[in-house]
């Protein structure tokens, strides 16, 4: 049958090749468990996705995969990956580098006499880029010396042989304290015996 | 007409938010809009993803989805939408593409698969004109549902449909006739 002839055939000859030639395609992943949606759903990154993304914050989102993925580590170190917590250390992060560049050019307007106002609305955010990102990779290394830390604690038979790392077992956490408040501090880490933070609870939520 | 949408009254219950259900319209329809995105695109790989990025964009809409329409017809609007976007993605990607290789022999596309005349064919119309006569005449969907599907008005319908037609059925004659060495330039009807 040709496509030529009445409208009739035409329509009769366009629904057979369809089926012929389209209907008899099958996808690669017909099941549920193979879909994307799926994936992401299991893995909390679609509904985590849709909120940061909901509110177009497409800096904030990858200063999150920057944390996300560069701190297998931190996580461990907590022994939290809940994306909450995390865009809430986050914002912590962003809050004190606005604080701290904020004071940083008064003291400067101070100091050479200028309309604080002014010089601070023009800055405004700069250089708070430089500022998150310094603060991440800083809490990143921060925890992985902390997991390396108490890695070697525990390798070592008794803590009273080697008091500088009871001190920075310490310190992990209470070092980012200032730029995240309620994410532990010093000696929330103290006690934890086995190697890379594992069995550790949950940071606990303010 | 075998792959028809089934009518409104066998349609299977869904209930909004419940990813049981959702799994279930996956696997119901996944291979329906499957073959409705290899017409609108160029290869089975393009197809694929844009029938997860569809399934995903679904998935996150689907607790405040509304039953007015069958849920298979809410999900080849968003398929068709996202298919839509793809192509201008492809469009631009193209052109970068010709601009960067003027004077160069062009490489065959590896993952462009040879198609069927008519394939190519429905793939060279409007894409909305193709996919109206895929939902017709493969999926056997009524005006209304194509109308859903499209996003536009249903009266507009019978003649975006019947001035498709007219010109796929022009295009494959003139194949013929190049094929058999007789063509001679017809005038293509417009369509909008």
């Amino acid at each position: 049958m040709t496509p030529t002839g009445s409208d009739g055939d035409f329509e009769r000859w366009l629904e057979r090749e369809l089926r012929r030639t389209v209907g008899s395609e099958r996808g690669p992943s017909p099941r549920a468990v193979q879909a994307a949606y799926r994936a992401a759903s299991r893995s909390g990154k679609l509904t985590l996705r849709s909120a940061i993304l909901g509110k177009g914050a497409a800096g904030f989102a990858a200063v999150m995969l920057a944390i996300g993925g560069g701190s297998a580590a931190a996580m461990a170190a907590t022994g939290s990956a809940n994306p909450v917590e995390l865009g809430q250390r986050v914002a912590d992060i962003v809050q004190n580098c606005k604080d701290q560049i904020r004071t940083d050019d008064h003291e400067r307007d101070a100091a050479m006499g200028v309309d604080g106002h002014a010089a601070s609305a023009a800055r405004n955010n700069r250089g708070i880029g430089q500022c998150v990102s310094a603060g991440v990779h800083a809490r990143n290394s921060e925890r992985t010396q902390q997991a390396q830390d108490d890695r070697d604690g525990n390798l070592k038979p008794s803590p009273s042989t080697s008091p500088g790392k009871a001190q920075d077992s310490g310190r992990g956490d209470g070092g980012g304290s200032a730029a995240a408040p309620g994410q532990g501090g010093p000696g929330q880490d103290k006690g934890h015996g086995k190697p890379g933070g594992h069995g550790r609870q949950p940071t606990p939520r303010p | 007409m075998e792959g028809a949408a089934q009518p409104e009254h066998d349609q299977p219950r869904y209930r909004p938010g419940s990813v049981e259900d959702f799994n279930r319209l996956y696997e119901a329809t996944y291979d329906r809009l499957f073959a409705t995105l290899i017409v609108l695109l160029r290869d089975r790989a393009a197809a694929e993803d844009c029938v997860q990025e569809t399934f995903l964009r679904a998935f996150k809409a689907w607790p405040r989805w509304q039953p007015d329409a069958p849920a298979e017809v809410w999900l080849h609007r968003i398929a068709i939408n996202v298919a839509l976007s793809h192509r201008r993605r492809e469009r631009l990607r193209e052109a970068g593409e010709v601009l960067r290789r003027i004077g160069m022999p062009a490489d065959p596309d590896p993952t462009q698969s040879p198609a069927h005349e008519l394939v190519r064919e429905l793939r060279a119309l409007p894409p909305k004109n193709a996919a109206a006569l895929v939902l017709r005449h493969l999926h056997g969907y009524s005006n209304r549902e194509i109308a859903h599907a499209l996003g536009i008005p249903e009266r507009t319908i019978a003649s975006r449909l019947a001035a498709a037609r007219a010109k796929l059925q022009l295009r494959l004659a003139e194949l013929r006739e190049i094929d058999s060495g007789t063509f001679h330039p017809r005038r293509v009807p417009s369509d909008k």
